[in-house]
């Protein structure tokens, strides 16, 4: 028993994370139809940008975040602004030159810090014991940022009049251009949130334990299945996916071999799929914001 | 311009002039020009290894070592064969980090290049199928590859020039028991990442833990997983008494502060790495459950002394941005790069590959890694097995010195 609820908790926080990248991918999906790939090695620009201020500052874990928050926004604004911007009318471009990027991204990645792996410790380390079960400090803290921000975001999403502007966008690029919404300037604001939010997915990997210049590959294909499996373009549905399949995750790796972990998850893809062929939140002509 | 017929004669001639010069002095694998005490040769060396893709860390440590000890070698005069001075040409093929990357590195290099002396690939995962390539060829080929000894390659018959250059995994095995005998286990949970180095690392280990009566619970994670955590819950349930992580040894820390957050186990043994400082840093101070780490390498913090402090010294002003994590790969290269030009002087010859074999087979070598001789009848290095055993930050190393006379 405290096994499955250890596994339940840890399922939560790594579902967190998940739900985080996500949620890019899938704001970036919702407004433009670019499937935006390279938010992995946002990821892993965010983390070791996090990494380089912790050393800077000795240590100091807040500012590591703004790092990395404000650091991958700058690098998602100048990304729209050099890229993705021209590629608005052609999806399929964009899905192309965001393949590009990572394989860029990795590369400045290298030279800049490294090609090996950096280890961190957590902001806080050890755990506390309940009944058996073992909750980290870090985790929790991981777990609980990752709530606000997505909290937040729903909240901003449906309660302010950016929030509605981007759903306007969403529902009808045309129509929102005709009702004056900025249409441009709120693609480029989504791809700036997107990196904001693989900045702090970035801080949250940091202090899980180790990251390498690949540690976004991961990270990403997983953040696409939960994106797939709640919607391309549902944001209520990326945060329940990722939630769902760090859950799913850990009890199949606690209970059936766990070698097969990445089995398990894409075999979930698949039949959600089949079964919902638009994902868990979606009407039958997509998901919107 | 207008090119003439004249011009054109003058251009055809003058490359034929400038092949035909180029024939004279430059050399393939085992050329040699001049006469008397200035002969001069060169021998080219090839290198697979992953100098791009996820484990590029691996892949430039691998090719810093060989790189130092080749110019080293260059600098001394080179390899002396029969009056003949013959420096090191180094030809450097990228395996991408891939195993199909690694056969075509390797392809390229015996078939494109003629070239019969390689090093790498230092994965196992990436060195089982480039193995194949030189099968029946008159190819040496060098690397550290765990998988290699688990697989039979190093003592197969069929494969005679296929060197390992990583400690014999069996008398490894012993000592890591003996490690994880001395924190007291009834069952022990091996934790590696699923591919082809753990798989060559587990089974010698797994061997001598059953040998000895202890129980193994064997658990593998995706090599992209992205937590360690319920791998470890998975561990506990299962009633680990001492986690024994494999492979990857940069995620070493992470393991071990996980082993210890969750009470996963009462001890914990790894591999290569992490080096107690590296381990305490990353873990936020001494770790609270005694851990013991044996490698067949020496690591850059223990056993200290001062032939491994120079050589750290000197390649890092060599590869300033060598990741120290896995750069304890360098052993794996350094001393086998001389004991390889070592044979060939022994052999008296750059070309005859199977007498340079049978040299190498024979050469007892005393390099940074301390004492290397291959065993007799296999392919497979006895050297010095180094290891430390911490609790409460408190570090006992011990050195376990190799077999050769």
């Amino acid at each position: 028993m405290t096994s499955l609820v250890q596994l339940l908790f840890d399922g939560l926080v790594g579902g967190a994370i998940y739900a985080l990248i996500a949620l890019g991918i899938t704001l970036v999906y919702g407004l433009t139809k670019i499937i935006h790939f390279a938010v992995g090695e946002m990821v892993t620009f965010g983390a070791f940008l996090a990494l380089t201020f912790l050393g800077l500052t000795g240590g100091n874990y807040v500012i590591a975040l703004l790092s990395a928050i404000v650091g991958v926004s700058l690098l998602g604004l100048v990304t729209e602004r050099t890229m993705f911007r021209f590629t608005f009318d052609s999806p399929l471009s964009g899905f192309i030159v965001s393949l590009g990027l990572i394989l860029v991204l990795q590369g400045v990645i290298v030279e800049i810090w490294t090609s090996g792996s950096q280890s961190a410790r957590p902001a806080v380390g050890g755990a506390i014991d309940i009944s058996g079960v073992s909750l980290r400090y870090q985790s929790m803290i991981n777990l609980a940022l990752a709530a606000v921000i997505l909290g937040s975001f729903y909240l901003i999403l449906r309660r302010t009049k950016f929030g509605q502007a981007l759903r306007a966008t969403s529902d009808d690029r045309e129509a929102a251009l005709l009702m004056g919404v900025p249409i441009r300037t709120i693609a480029m604001t989504t791809f700036v949130i997107a990196s904001a939010l693989a900045g702090v997915a970035g801080w949250i990997v940091l202090t899980m334990g180790t990251v390498s210049p690949f540690v976004g590959t991961s990270y990403v294909l997983r953040g696409f299945a939960v994106a797939l499996i709640g919607g391309l373009g549902s944001v209520s549905g990326a945060v329940i996916a990722g939630v769902g399949l760090g859950v799913v995750e850990n009890l199949a790796i606690g209970f059936l071999p766990p070698g097969w972990t990445d089995v398990y998850v894409f075999a979930l893809v698949v039949v959600v799929l089949l079964i919902r062929p638009t994902g868990l939140r979606a009407g039958a002509e997509g998901a919107h914001l | 311009m207008k090119f003439t017929s004249t011009h054109r004669m003058a251009v055809a001639a003058s490359a034929i002039i400038v092949l035909a010069l180029t024939g004279c002095t430059s050399s393939g694998s085992e050329g040699a020009s001049g006469s008397g005490e200035s002969d001069t040769g060169t021998v080219r060396i090839g290198i697979n290894e992953s100098l791009s893709g996820n484990l590029v860390a691996y892949g430039i440590s691998a090719s810093a070592a060989i790189r130092m000890a080749a110019e080293e070698i260059n600098d001394a005069g080179g390899i002396q064969v029969d009056g003949v001075s013959y420096s090191i040409e180094l030809v450097e093929r990228d395996n991408l980090s891939t195993p199909t990357g690694a056969v075509a590195a390797q392809t390229e290099l015996v078939e494109d290049e003629g070239i019969k002396f390689i090093f790498g690939p230092t994965i196992g995962a990436l060195s089982l199928q480039s193995v194949e390539i030189g099968k029946g060829q008159d190819v040496i080929q060098l690397s550290p590859s765990g998988a290699w000894q688990v697989s039979g390659y190093v003592s197969n018959p069929d494969y005679p020039y296929v060197f390992s250059t990583q400690v014999a995994q069996d008398e490894l095995a012993v000592v890591r028991v003996d490690l994880i005998e001395q924190i007291g286990a009834d069952v022990v949970g091996l934790l590696g990442s699923d591919d082809d180095t753990t798989a060559g690392t587990v089974p010698p280990i797994q061997a001598e833990l059953e040998k000895r009566g202890i129980e193994v619970v064997d658990v593998r994670f995706p090599t992209d997983a992205s937590d360690l955590s319920p791998y470890l819950t998975r561990l506990k349930s299962e009633g680990a008494d001492v986690v024994f992580y494999v492979y990857p040894q940069a995620r070493g820390a992470e393991a071990a502060r996980i082993t210890a957050d969750l009470g996963a186990a009462k001890g914990f043994v790894t591999t290569n790495t992490p080096a107690s400082v590296a381990l305490e840093e990353a873990v936020g101070g001494p770790l609270p459950i005694p851990w013991a780490s044996a490698y067949g390498t020496p690591s850059f913090e223990y056993p200290a002394n001062e032939r491994i402090e120079a050589f750290t010294e000197k390649i890092l002003a060599f590869e300033p941005k060598l990741p120290l994590d896995v750069a304890s790969a360098v052993f794996w290269f350094y001393d086998y790069v001389a004991m390889l030009a070592e044979a060939m002087e022994q052999a008296g010859s750059v070309e005859d590959v199977p007498a340079i074999a049978e040299a190498l087979q024979s050469i007892t070598y005393d390099g940074v890694a301390g004492r290397i001789c291959y065993r007799e009848n296999e392919r497979i290095p006895s050297a010095d097995i180094g290891s430390v055993f911490v609790v409460d930050g408190e570090v006992e190393s011990k050195n376990t010195p190799s077999s050769c006379d």
